[in-house]
């Protein structure tokens, strides 16, 4: 599989990638949203694609230019009275929102899925997904073992694929 | 105000205003029939512009010795000949209107603005009356001028030089307090990078231990990860504090704070929930590594911050990077 991993913390990923490498994947890693964008645009101008991208659910800092997705994550956060804070979920919108068949499988990470917003987008993000479909594209950080990580992955393209996002 | 108060304590401005007021009474006690209360007059409008340089000055780039000396001079001249003029029966006047008109009379006889002068002038019959009484040796106003000018140029000098040294001390004292402050803040600065350092350094650690622990214990393995996540988000914040204090960007130093509080709390609810003697001493073990040493810079930094004293907009900063400091410090609490 081709798999992006986005994550501000690098010594993480190399952790994962190092695992997801061993399993015969081809990975790459993006430090904030914007060379996630970049890597994601270079791949698809070679007319390919990842099979999944995993996007780390907190971030460290605002992105300019994903001011438009974090603004919509932002006021659901304030809604549930949580402390604003930069969201890997302005990521995951923005490929959400590019629609269906210009979509990459994606699934979030994190030690805090609280921090997940449900109900945005327009259709809504993982439009019926149940509870276990959304744990299943929840992955969290900690709880996975890495020798598990790769068969994770492939449930979550197996979801999508099911879900016909 | 303070600052000019001190500086009238300690200079010789006190003796000027002094002598000055001695040299008033003298001239009242002793020569009020000579001189009457028109030059009292002239000698306050003199000193209230002297009083007016010595105090404004210590605020504004002060003027010229020489320009504080003409004004006072001219304003005081001038009020003197006023009052001479409006308050003196014209017949008895020794006087100041008379010096105008014989100085106007002298160099220009042609002239029209002696004409219009001409009603503070005693009639030229009264002046050859006038011939024949005693002459009032007083009554040579520019030999006097001179001396009063002289007399006047001396205190204003001493009144601009005291001026001037509290001034030169004030600034001195101001700058000597902005470079100990410089000084505090570059060492507290340094201080938070090292930190960030050694913080970045237990995060890799933590790290290894989470790929060493992972299959053995994975809720141990789990913690170490979630410590990892912690210090990254500390080291955030600090490389955030150190940008923020020289962008003057205090304000969105909250962000990465909001960050850390979800990582702290999320770690001591993990701790909480898998209460083992290996998690209690990997929580003492951190706790005593890397947020006790924070914690303290944070509070001598909150101690250092409070006893500066600044102006406006440094102020203004200083005070929300205490309040920051001090909601961090609140945060790490919960761990220890």
């Amino acid at each position: 599989m081709k798999i992006l991993l986005l994550d501000d913390q690098p010594n993480i990923l190399k952790i994962m990638a190092s695992e997801l490498k061993a399993r015969e994947n081809e990975v790459f890693s993006a430090h904030c949203m914007r060379d996630g964008e970049l890597i994601v645009d270079a791949l698809r101008n070679k007319k390919e694609d990842f099979d999944v991208v995993v996007i780390d659910l907190l971030l460290n800092r605002f992105e300019p230019s994903f001011a438009a997705e974090q603004l919509i994550v932002s006021k659901a956060m304030a809604r549930e009275k949580l402390a604003e804070i930069p969201s890997g979920q302005a990521f995951g919108l923005r490929i959400w929102q590019a629609g269906s068949g210009n979509r990459i499988p994606y699934c979030y990470m994190s030690a805090h899925p609280q921090y997940w917003m449900s109900g945005l987008g327009n259709p809504v993000e993982f439009e019926g997904a149940d509870k276990s479909e959304l744990m299943t594209l929840q992955l969290e950080k900690g709880r996975v073992k890495m020798a598990d990580f790769h068969g994770r992955l492939q449930e979550v393209v197996g979801l999508w694929k099911k879900k016909g996002w | 105000m303070r600052r000019i108060l001190d500086s009238w304590n300690s200079s010789s401005a006190p003796w000027a205003v002094f002598s000055a007021i001695f040299c008033i009474s003298i001239f009242k006690l002793f020569y009020k029939d000579a001189f009457g209360d028109p030059i009292l007059f002239g000698f306050a409008a003199y000193f209230l512009v002297v009083a007016c340089f010595v105090f404004f000055g210590s605020r504004v780039r002060p003027s010229s010795s020489i320009t504080q000396v003409s004004a006072a001079l001219s304003i005081g001249i001038l009020v003197w000949i006023f009052a001479d003029i409006f308050f003196k029966p014209k017949d008895k006047a020794p006087d100041v209107a008379q010096f105008v008109c014989d100085v106007g009379g002298k160099f220009s006889p042609k002239n029209n603005t002696t004409t219009s002068l001409s009603f503070f002038c005693r009639p030229r019959g009264s002046e050859k009356n006038d011939v024949d009484a005693p002459e009032n040796p007083f009554e040579k106003i520019n030999v006097f001028a001179a001396v009063l000018a002289a007399v006047l140029t001396a205190l204003t000098f001493i009144a601009q030089k005291s001026a001037g040294e509290a001034r030169t001390e004030a600034e001195r004292a101001q700058q000597l307090l902005t470079s100990a402050w410089d000084v505090r803040l570059a060492s507290f600065l340094g201080q938070v990078a090292l930190e960030a350092q050694r913080i970045k350094n237990g995060e890799v650690s933590n790290l290894d231990k989470y790929a060493s622990f992972e299959s053995a214990v994975p809720e141990l393995a789990g913690l170490h990860l979630r410590w990892a996540e912690v210090l990254n988000a500390l080291n955030h914040l600090l490389v955030d504090l150190l940008h923020a204090v020289a962008e003057d960007r205090i304000d969105e130093l909250n962000v990465p704070v909001n960050n850390v509080e979800v990582h702290v709390k999320g770690l001591a609810k993990a701790h909480r929930d898998f209460a083992t003697s290996a998690s209690i001493e990997l929580l003492h073990d951190q706790s005593r590594r890397y947020v006790a040493p924070l914690r303290q810079l944070l509070q001598r930094s909150v101690d250092v911050l409070g006893g500066g004293a600044f102006d406006g907009i440094a102020a203004e900063n200083v005070r929300k990077l205490a309040e920051v400091m001090r909601r961090l410090n609140r945060i790490l609490r919960e761990l220890g």
